[in-house]
């Protein structure tokens, strides 16, 4: 079943590959990306990064979500990351089986504002959360394990 | 491919001037681009030998202010890797200069990870378990160990990714990655890293129990009787409550708390002391 | 006292300033406490209360972008005190952890507010392509934060002393006592936590021969290890490949 669905724009790090996994008891990583399936390099140096006992998938994220509408992910204790607010929407278009949006990690600039110390999103993005709530789906922020859940809810991304 | 009639040419000059640099990795750390200053200016003398031109330099030195983290041992090896192809930049005119972001940003994730738990996690470890013994009695050679034992393999370490990445390139990450290298190199630190905690567990978790059994000229010491049986059973035990309680999810803080709320009572009781 | 609180703020900022010099863990309790221990004239006491606090804090290691509580200053201030009020380990931890956790607000402060901002005027540089201007801010910066901690430690230890001094004596035994009970639970925590980010299935047993070896057969750590290195070259010579990884491993990229 889907443990944890991610959004963290440093994809596969030290807290995602060790706290994350840990905690959810994950033992199979699915990075969902239609830029990473497309670099070699990176897909390299994510399967380097990965705890050892845990298999790691990279699809782009049409395959993602075939994969998961399949029932093949059903069996594993999965941790699904993408990259982005907007790979997290496209996904979750394509597939209803994930309750829950976890927010881990966007980058800042000068376009966007805050929600938490590590989650900065644009206008854009906060119309895409607020679709995402729409679809039922919890929507919290929490970069490592120990922290608490803090929910997104529709108030906070008004303008 | 270096070929040696570039007309920009990074030379070991600047090379040395980034494995130094590099060692201010988490010198101004913040939130917002975590260690981009350093990054930055672990680059500036690569960018100011391969750019002439203010505007390339400027636009070098954008680049390297972008977000940045990773473990400051690999630091100078993703430097160098990024200078290799800064050098690429700087000699070849349809060169993608975005190539160079997105191959810190892959490289920076992963590199973090695998860093932080071999060489923050396990080499420091093995460190202060070498070390533990001759600390524990006030010897002065026990945190001097502590420093060498660390800091000799991280040394090499560095050296090595300034040299090596620049030579290698990024080539060499999807070579690794092909092959058993880090598997193996993961799987014999976790043995050792395991081993010294194990070892740790025995000789620095101190839970004992002053509680005696009997009367009169049959008492028994109930902490000699499990020495007997078992040595350092209370640590061992005490520890696996714990972990097991850390994989319910207990939160650190709250363990924490209860630890000493736990040592209170349970002196108080007798149970342990 | 005064020369004392200098000694205070100097190892302080070496300990922040480690992140200057490679983050070589100068910054650690187990290399700060007998730095203080060193200072304020009992060396051998600092060295084992830096050992102490160095275990509990062990496992409590930044991951990634968190920050944990300030170690460097639960450190320093934890050893001086207990050092100056005579008592032990246990005193040391009732000043670090709360030292520890206060002085995480600064560098959150500097963290989250004011490094960001002088990180503008490195972003203004690069656009000028003044890049020296860009090394003063790395420069100014990190030594800003490094000077204004080892101010803080400094004062703390001139201020605090009698404070701390009275708060210590007027903690009753029985809390004492339970508290040097905890001291020697506490660092199974920070070993839990380690063992948490390295063991997997494999490896699990490795755990229970380093805690045999060492307390059957009363081996030091140094001994231990010498045996994994053993341990680990038989494993290579008898089986050329590694141990078997579970069936869920294989190609990573089959059945889905």
């Amino acid at each position: 079943m889907i443990k944890l669905f991610r959004v963290d724009h440093r994809l596969l790090h030290g807290q995602v590959a060790f706290s994350w996994c840990h905690t959810i008891n994950a033992n199979a990583i699915l990075i969902a990306s239609d830029d990473v399936v497309k670099d070699e390099l990176r897909m390299a140096t994510m399967k380097l990064a990965k705890p050892n006992g845990i298999k790691l998938v990279i699809k782009s994220i049409n395959d993602s979500a075939e994969a998961i509408n399949s029932g093949v992910t059903d069996k594993y204790n999965l941790l699904i990351v993408v990259e982005s607010i907007k790979d997290a929407f496209e996904l979750l278009e394509k597939t209803d089986k994930i309750q829950s949006l976890n927010l881990g990690g966007t980058k800042k600039n000068e376009n966007t504002e805050s929600l938490s110390k590590a989650i900065h999103v644009t206008k854009e993005e906060k119309k895409i959360l607020s679709e995402i709530l729409k679809k039922n789906v919890e929507v919290e922020i929490r970069q490592v394990p120990d922290d608490s859940k803090k929910i997104v809810d529709q108030s906070m991304l008004i303008d | 491919m270096m070929i040696s009639d570039k007309k920009y040419k990074v030379t070991r000059k600047e090379l040395r001037s980034v494995f130094w640099r590099s060692f201010t990795t988490s010198h101004s750390w913040n939130y917002e681009r975590q260690q981009h200053i350093a990054f930055c200016y672990s680059m500036i003398p690569v960018i100011n030998k391969l750019y002439k031109n203010k505007q390339d330099r400027i636009e070098a030195y954008k680049r390297h202010l972008e977000f940045y983290n990773s473990q400051t041992t690999l630091h100078p090896f993703i430097a160098s890797i990024t200078t290799a192809m800064e050098e690429e930049n700087a000699n070849n005119p349809n060169f993608d200069s975005k190539s160079i972001s997105s191959m810190k940003v892959a490289l920076m994730g992963p590199l973090a990870g695998i860093g932080d738990s071999l060489i923050g996690g396990t080499l420091r470890i093995i460190a202060t378990g070498i070390a533990s013994g001759l600390c524990a009695t006030g010897n002065i050679m026990g945190p001097i160990l502590f420093l060498l034992i660390y800091n000799i393999p991280s040394l090499i370490l560095r050296y090595l990714g300034v040299f090596k990445g620049y030579k290698l390139g990024t080539t060499f990450m999807t070579q690794i990655s092909n092959s058993d290298v880090m598997k193996k190199v993961t799987f014999a630190t976790a043995v050792i890293g395991l081993m010294v905690v194990g070892a740790m567990v025995a000789n620095l978790v101190v839970v004992s129990t002053p509680i005696t059994i009997g009367i009169g000229e049959g008492k028994v010491k109930l902490q000699d009787t499990l020495n007997d049986i078992f040595p350092m059973l209370l640590p061992l035990v005490t520890t696996g409550i714990i972990y097991k309680l850390l994989k319910k999810k207990i939160k650190v803080i709250y363990l924490l708390i209860g630890i000493i709320i736990f040592g209170i009572i349970f002196r108080a009781l007798g149970i342990l002391g | 006292m005064v020369l004392q609180a200098f000694w205070i703020a100097l190892i302080t900022f070496l300990g922040k300033a480690d992140y200057w010099l490679g983050t070589s863990m100068f910054g650690r309790p187990i290399v700060l406490g007998p730095l203080v221990g060193l200072a304020l004239g009992d060396l051998s006491k600092g060295i084992t209360i830096g050992l102490s606090l160095e275990l509990i804090f062990m496992g409590m290691q930044a991951i990634g972008a968190s920050i944990p509580p300030d170690i460097i200053i639960g450190g320093v201030l934890g050893t001086a005190f207990a050092i100056t009020s005579g008592k032990g380990a246990e005193s040391a931890i009732t000043i670090a952890f709360p030292a520890a956790v206060l002085s995480a607000f600064i560098v959150n402060l500097f963290y989250g507010v004011i490094t960001p901002i002088m990180a503008r005027w490195a972003d203004n540089a690069a656009s000028n392509g003044n890049y020296k201007k860009i090394e003063r801010v790395h420069i100014f910066n990190g030594f800003l934060f490094d000077f204004v901690f080892a101010v803080l430690a400094g004062v703390a230890f001139y201020v605090g002393g009698s404070a701390v001094q009275s708060f210590l004596n007027a903690i009753p035994d029985v809390i004492i006592d339970g508290l040097q009970v905890a001291v020697g639970i506490l660092p199974a925590l920070g070993f839990a936590l380690l063992t948490q980010m390295i063991i997997s299935k494999q490896v699990a047993v490795y755990f229970f021969v380093g805690f045999l070896l060492a307390a059957y057969l009363k081996i030091p750590v140094i001994g231990v290890v010498a045996f994994a290195i053993a341990l680990l070259a038989i494993i290579y010579s008898v089986s050329s490949f590694l141990p078997k990884n579970g069936s869920l491993e294989g190609g990573d990229n089959d059945d889905f």
